[in-house]
């Protein structure tokens, strides 16, 4: 008997079943009776689930790289907007608006865009169940991004409208903006990290730096304290820590996981027992893949991340199943934007090959991510990786010796080109 | 443990924490079946600068029979032993949570010593991932050293079992680096070594980790609750550096 339960300890170690969040895959419970394949096939054909960094550059590659394939993408918002930027609507650098795209581009390349969501899969049937209907597939990319693992904080679940994460950039970046700028000076801001892995690892970081210059400029009497789970700043350590002197409204407490929250109070409690007031909250919560994939099974024994074949994204578990971005666990890479959008690319034309016949060629991601520092400096690390026994392995990690102006000048050219990449 | 989580989330939702643990089953003194380990690792950790673990032992803990020691170690790591946690009566349960560095997994080893029947091992797998972005392990921070912590409920019936979380800022290396497809030590080591928990004079707890450990370890243990006492408890470092805390623990209101 654990002292401990199971459940508990896996918890509190940050990863975890999330035991009850979910049944099990494949189950028709909910199922309402279906009504058909909403648009028949004719002939070969892609579905690709979620239009975001991974699944709308997935979709437009599979008609650059071959027109005669039909590529359905399934994607209920209607407009997409960029995560990576999105830091700078809080400190008010960047609107929302100017990194807000309509899904034009994709139907430009012949991409049927149905701002729809897909509620389940069916592996062996090869279709994907959206509203009453279903879609035929030959070959699926699931690209669901992440999910939140609400049930790993205390109180979080019923708090949830009012607790912002505004880790999916949108409605709530703009009104977590809207909290930090109507708090008052002297008041304090609380950030929360998860435990990796979860999401773009500098980006909590990068957050606080975009916050702390804000109250610097603003509110000079107000503070940030960031409680992060993880034993130290997970990505481009020492050069946030040297971005971070120049803020001294930074309190940063490592190994310190929120285990509650008590929204009425306005109080967060640490594993270790401390309580901490807040007068604007950014509790950012524990991660897995998004639903869609563990209601698919594709994720593995413990319900957070799908394993895949490092050539094709092809899922380890359902053949036929592609599973891209942030979802996938196993390859040395972070969860980034950057990475997503090569995988994109990557399992497109692996999947067309497939479908051709044809031996996929190796394909190895790059990565370049960029952290803005203050208003007009940024970081970044380039991870360069190679195909090696069939597996991605890392080559070398390179970080910019410092933040500069000049590496934020580099980071609009390449926002703009991927932007245009993924959607133009 | 269906029944145990309950009790724990009633535990938790009442705002009793920390957690009031139900007494270990008394009397099973010789039988196999507590000389059983129980293992908790995360099928797949993924930081590996701190794989947490939960290690336990279903046993009594009586003064001439208890659970001495559980001893940690995963061979193929350069630093395989990450720890020997010695316990007695007065932590009425052989358990201990806490964090260590593995940089791709494997089996874990853990070896209980019972006092009346000697030795017993559990193996358990764990998997490691990288995240990708992270980087070296900063091998010259020192500057969050210290601020040892306990916490315990504030008021205690005496024979409560009650879990105790402490938790020191410190960093951890282990020097070594992979050179020319091999480890070798490039500087010395710095870590947290060891964790010795005092009820008043008597020693009732020895945690000894190694360089392995992970940075700011936030470890958990038991306590069979007095009915008053100081506890106090004493990190060391590898440099001979120590530093401590106590928690008054008095009689509950009655």
């Amino acid at each position: 008997m654990m002292t401990l339960s199971r459940r508990e300890f896996l918890r509190a170690s940050g990863t975890g079943a999330g035991l009850g969040l979910l049944a099990t895959a494949g189950i028709t419970a909910c199922a309402a009776p279906m009504k058909g394949d909403i648009m028949p096939k004719m002939g070969r054909r892609v579905v690709v689930i979620g239009g975001g960094w991974g699944g709308a550059t997935a979709a437009k590659y599979v008609r650059l790289a071959d027109p005669s394939i039909e590529v359905i993408l399934l994607e209920p918002n209607k407009e997409f907007v960029s995560c990576p930027f999105s830091n700078l609507v809080l400190s008010g650098l960047m609107s929302i608006d100017s990194m807000t795209f309509g899904y034009d581009g994709l139907r430009r390349h012949g991409v049927k865009v149905l701002h729809e969501m897909a509620t389940a899969i069916e592996p062996d049937a090869r279709r994907v169940r959206v509203g009453e209907g279903y879609l035929q597939y030959d070959r699926l990319i699931v690209s669901p991004g992440v999910d939140f693992l609400w049930e790993q904080v205390d109180g979080l679940s019923a708090a949830r409208d009012s607790v912002l994460h505004a880790w999916k950039a949108g409605p709530q970046t703009v009104q977590l903006a809207g909290q930090l700028h109507a708090m008052a000076d002297g008041g304090v801001f609380v950030l929360t990290v998860p435990p990796v892995a979860y999401r773009c690892p500098p980006g909590p970081y990068e957050r606080v730096c975009q916050v702390a210059w804000y109250l610097k400029t603003n509110k000079p009497r107000a503070k940030i304290l960031v409680l992060d789970a993880n034993k130290n700043i997970v990505s481009k350590t020492g050069l946030f820590q040297a971005a971070w002197k120049a803020y001294p409204n930074i309190e940063y407490r490592p190994a310190s996981r929120v285990e509650k929250i008590d929204s009425r109070a306005r109080e967060v409690t640490t594993e270790i027992g401390d309580k901490v007031k807040y007068d604007v909250i950014n509790l950012i919560p524990p991660q897995r893949a998004g639903t869609i994939a563990v209601q698919a099974d594709l994720v593995g024994a413990d319900k957070r991340w799908c394993e895949v074949n490092h050539l094709t994204y092809e899922s380890v578990k359902h053949k036929g199943i592609h599973v891209i971005g942030d979802s996938t666990t196993g390859l040395p890479v972070p969860k980034s934007g950057n990475i997503a959008n090569a995988m994109g690319k990557i399992c497109a034309v692996a999947v067309v090959h497939l479908l051709n016949g044809k031996e996929v060629p190796p394909m190895a991601p790059g990565n370049t991510c960029y952290s803005w520092v203050s208003d007009r400096e940024a970081i970044a690390v380039v991870n360069a990786y190679k195909i090696e026994n069939g597996k991605v392995v890392q080559i070398e990690q390179k970080l910019t010796p410092g933040a500069s102006a000049a590496v934020a000048q580099n980071s609009i050219g390449w926002r703009t080109s991927i932007w245009n990449d993924i959607l133009g | 443990m269906l029944e145990r989580r309950k009790f724990l989330a009633g535990a938790l939702a009442a705002g009793l924490w920390p957690i009031l643990l139900p007494r270990p089953a008394a009397g099973q003194a010789g039988a196999e079946a507590t000389h059983r380990i129980e293992i908790d690792l995360p099928v797949l950790a993924e930081d590996p600068a701190a794989v947490p673990l939960q290690v336990s032992v279903e046993h009594p803990m009586e003064p001439e029979h208890f659970i001495r020691s559980l001893d940690v170690s995963l061979e193929t790591d350069p630093v395989p032993h990450k720890g020997k946690f010695l316990f007695t009566p007065a932590n009425g349960r052989a358990w201990v949570v806490f964090q260590f560095r593995s940089g791709i997994g494997g089996t874990v080893k853990v070896v209980g010593e019972c006092t009346r029947h000697g030795r017993f091992t559990a193996t358990r797998e764990v998997r490691v991932t990288d995240g990708g972005c992270s980087t070296t392990p900063d091998r010259t921070a020192r500057e969050r050293l210290g601020n040892p912590l306990i916490r315990l409920p504030r008021s205690l019936r005496p024979g409560d079992m009650v879990e105790v979380r402490t938790k020191v800022d410190h960093n951890s290396y282990t020097g070594l680096a992979f050179r020319g497809g091999k480890f070798v030590r490039e500087q010395p080591e710095f870590y947290v070594r060891q964790m010795l928990v005092f009820l008043d004079d008597q020693k009732i707890s020895e945690f000894q980790m190694t360089s392995a450990v992970s940075p700011n370890p936030v470890i958990r243990f038991a306590l069979k609750a007095p009915a008053r006492g100081t506890l106090r408890v004493s990190f060391t470092n590898s440099e001979g550096r120590r530093w401590e805390t106590t928690q008054v623990i008095r009689p509950a209101a009655s």
